[in-house]
């Protein structure tokens, strides 16, 4: 698997967050394939390919998502509920990055079927870590099944 | 307090009233029916003995007077006989044709009857003329010449003293024989002490049949009981007192002595002391039987009513158990008694009945404030949830932004420009930090602590590798020596170890090299962990400060930190049910230990569950 072609779906609100992680990605070199949406319904949209993402040619189905918790409309634990009952989106990596340390979110996030639980560092140099870390873990190494095409 | 300590003086406490209460009544009627019968006993002897006294008394003065008329009678009846004419006859001119006459006169066909034993006849110059009867055994010169001296010239006779001869005993009666006015001889009659059938009745009826009669001399040497001699009396019977002695053969008798006037005699009553008992028995006889069935009667009562006392008693008791083992369902079931105990029921009943709705109560408000108690519970873990997000969230974007306008445009900006943007870097890096900090404190807080047995030396171990940085940016040397297991809960004990390793590695002069040595002492059931460095220490007077939240000791220039580090690690101490203190001085390095229970407690814990369960 290539990481020139991977996509990542970054769902997040606050839009400090997204300049500074887009400005992480960035750093690390792969800027260009991370998609945003801002809210939990705009996640599922763009996950189904309905409404304005049904153009797959330029919104790319996604190799990873990087979930915030807290989002407008529909939670993060909702994106997640309804992701892991879609068959299509069942392997996807979603992987939560939220402030959340509460031993409530964690548990529930892992329960609904989370891959990895990230917490959002306050100093940049520990965000450019982490998105380096995930880069390389699940954009170069981690393998999932083909997805099953609709 | 032993309840068994003070013993002899209470060992009546431990006996049951049922048999109390009876003992108590039955000594009180024993006492009453001792003091009542004694009493009575002694009254009736008493006035037996004065009835008895006055008796003998009466008796002994009427007999004496009986014989002394009787005396009087004996003498006419002799003089009759020296008054015939054969007899005077004889004595004037004491010859053999006269003599038969005299003798016939002198012994009639009936003397046997009359008692007669033997008659004689004497001269007034003290010759013996006639005799008649059983001479040989009765008559003696010596003894009838004596009597005769007594006999004064105007004396009508005499009554001599008794005689005994064997068992039989005699006494005499001598009349002058007077002719012409001169006395010219003397006759005397000896007759048998032995009473008639009849007069011996007569007598029993003036005496009493257990009263006994005696006569004797005065000069008490011979004594009979009318039939035959009997032994003197060992007193002087000349004493008219009531007399006390014993009788061989008889015993113990009182008695009372009288002489008989105008003779030698005595005349002797005695009763036996026995019979002066004798009814003063019978009656203490008798109030003891009543005595013993009043005590059976008695006895039965008290125990009838200490059993109506103490059985109600009893079901009180048993319903207070049955209380104390937590049943509050049971009535006593004595209400329809009327009476203080019935009114005692009445009350116990309303206080169960009270007692019984109060812990309703007490459960519905508990469960009420446990309802509210979770709520806030919640809505504290929402709290704390904002903040995590929603204050971190501005820290994160006002961090992120300096950093990223110092990196690209930090060549812009003068030195002064550079250092403020550096100075909002770190301000907010402090902000994270205490805003973690209150996270985690107010996770130990509100966690669910739930304890289980853990491995202190895996813990330790964790803690030190989570220190790694610290570690290394010092060179800090741990030593950790083999720690036993303990009871707690992990991620809060994990977290108090950090706390304090950290607290060990940062609390040290910048120029010395942080030593930190981890052990562990078992005391009693308890492990006490040590945790000990060669830091700058704490002054005494703030051992206690340093574990309320936001204490600082020093300035975060000189030792950077939020003042929550060592609340975290007493609060969670605390909910793991142990204890945590330090021990140091200004300078010395501190040793701060923490005490949790050792992991035997855990086997009894689940020891006692499974036991429960």
């Amino acid at each position: 698997m290539s990481s020139n072609s991977a996509t990542i779906l970054l769902v997040e609100d606050d839009e400090n967050d997204v300049i500074l992680i887009r400005r992480a990605f960035q750093k690390v070199g792969i800027d260009g394939l991370v998609h945003r949406v801002g809210d939990g319904d705009a996640a599922v949209a763009y996950l189904a390919g309905t409404g304005e993402y049904a153009d797959r040619a330029r919104y790319p189905r996604p190799n990873a998502v990087l979930l915030d918790l807290k989002l407008p409309r529909r939670s993060g634990l909702e994106v997640l509920t309804w992701a892991r009952n879609e068959e299509s989106l069942d392997h996807l990596p979603i992987i939560v990055l939220t402030s959340s340390r509460e031993a409530t979110d964690l548990k529930q996030a892992y329960a609904l079927g989370a891959n990895s639980y990230l917490v959002k560092p306050v100093e940049f140099d520990s965000l450019l870590d982490l998105v380096r870390s995930f880069e390389a873990y699940w954009m170069t190494w981690n393998t999932t099944p083909e997805p099953f095409e609709k | 307090m032993d309840p068994k300590a003070d013993g002899p003086r209470r060992a009546g406490r431990g006996v049951p009233f049922t048999i109390r209460l009876p003992v108590l009544i039955g000594g009180l009627l024993v006492v009453v029916i001792a003091i009542y019968s004694g009493a009575a006993y002694e009254a009736v002897r008493r006035s037996s003995a004065v009835v008895v006294t006055q008796r003998l008394v009466a008796v002994t003065d009427q007999l004496a007077e009986m014989l002394h008329q009787s005396r009087g009678q004996l003498l006419k009846a002799v003089r009759q006989v020296a008054d015939t004419a054969a007899i005077r006859a004889f004595t004037v001119q004491p010859s053999a044709g006269l003599r038969v006459n005299a003798l016939a006169a002198m012994w009639p066909s009936n003397a046997a009857a009359m008692q007669l034993a033997a008659a004689e006849l004497w001269s007034a110059d003290g010759q013996r003329l006639l005799n008649a009867g059983d001479t040989a055994r009765w008559l003696s010169a010596p003894v009838t010449s004596e009597l005769l001296r007594t006999i004064a010239p105007t004396d009508s006779g005499v009554v001599g003293p008794f005689r005994a001869v064997g068992d039989s005993v005699v006494y005499s009666v001598a009349v002058p024989i007077l002719v012409a006015g001169r006395i010219r001889g003397y006759l005397v009659q000896w007759r048998h002490l032995a009473s008639s059938a009849q007069s011996r009745e007569q007598t029993n009826q003036i005496v009493g049949a257990n009263s006994h009669l005696y006569l004797g001399n005065l000069a008490n040497d011979v004594w009979s009981d009318l039939s035959v001699r009997a032994a003197p009396p060992p007193v002087d019977v000349a004493d008219t007192s009531l007399l006390r002695y014993a009788r061989p053969g008889s015993g113990a008798v009182l008695a009372a002595a009288r002489p008989v006037a105008n003779t030698p005699w005595a005349v002797l009553v005695e009763f036996p002391h026995e019979m002066l008992l004798t009814p003063a028995r019978l009656f203490l006889r008798h109030s003891l039987l009543i005595g013993a069935a009043i005590l059976v009667l008695g006895l039965f009562s008290a125990w009838v009513l200490s059993r109506t006392l103490t059985k109600p008693l009893a079901q009180l008791t048993h319903a207070a158990e049955t209380i104390a083992a937590g049943d509050y369902r049971q009535p006593v079931g004595l209400q329809r008694r009327r009476d203080e105990l019935g009114r005692l029921a009445g009350a116990f009943d309303t206080m169960v009945t009270r007692v019984r709705e109060s812990q309703h109560q007490l459960e519905e408000r508990v469960r009420a404030r446990t309802a509210e108690l979770q709520e806030r519970n919640e809505e504290l873990e929402a709290f704390g949830y904002s903040i995590s997000h929603d204050l971190r969230a501005p820290l994160r974007a006002m961090e992120g932004f300096s950093q990223a306008l110092l990196e690209d445009y930090g060549d812009r900006l003068d030195a002064t420009g550079r250092g403020y943007a550096e100075r909002v870097v770190t301000a907010t890096r402090r902000m994270d930090e205490l805003i973690l900090d209150l996270l985690a404190y107010s996770r130990v807080t509100r966690s669910d602590v739930r304890l289980g047995r853990l491995d202190l030396g895996r813990l330790v171990q964790g803690a030190v590798e989570q220190l790694d940085a610290e570690v290394r940016n010092r060179g800090a040397r741990i030593v950790v020596e083999p720690l036993p297991p303990v009871v707690g809960h992990e991620a809060t004990l994990a977290q108090v170890i950090a706390n304090l390793l950290g607290n060990g590695i940062k609390f040290v002069p910048p120029d010395r090299t942080p030593e930190i040595r981890v052990r562990a002492e078992r005391r009693d059931g308890t492990v006490r962990l040590w945790i000990e460095d060669n830091g700058i220490g704490i002054a005494p007077e703030h051992h206690d400060r340093v574990f309320r939240i936001f204490e600082r000791l020093h300035g975060t220039d000189d030792f950077p930190g939020t003042g929550i580090g060592l609340a975290i690690v007493r609060k969670g101490v605390e909910r793991m049910g142990g204890r945590v203190g330090l021990d140091s001085k200004v300078g010395g390095g501190s040793r701060f230990w923490v005490d949790l229970p050792g992991a035997e407690a855990m086997d009894e814990l689940e020891q006692r569950d499974h036991t429960a369960g």
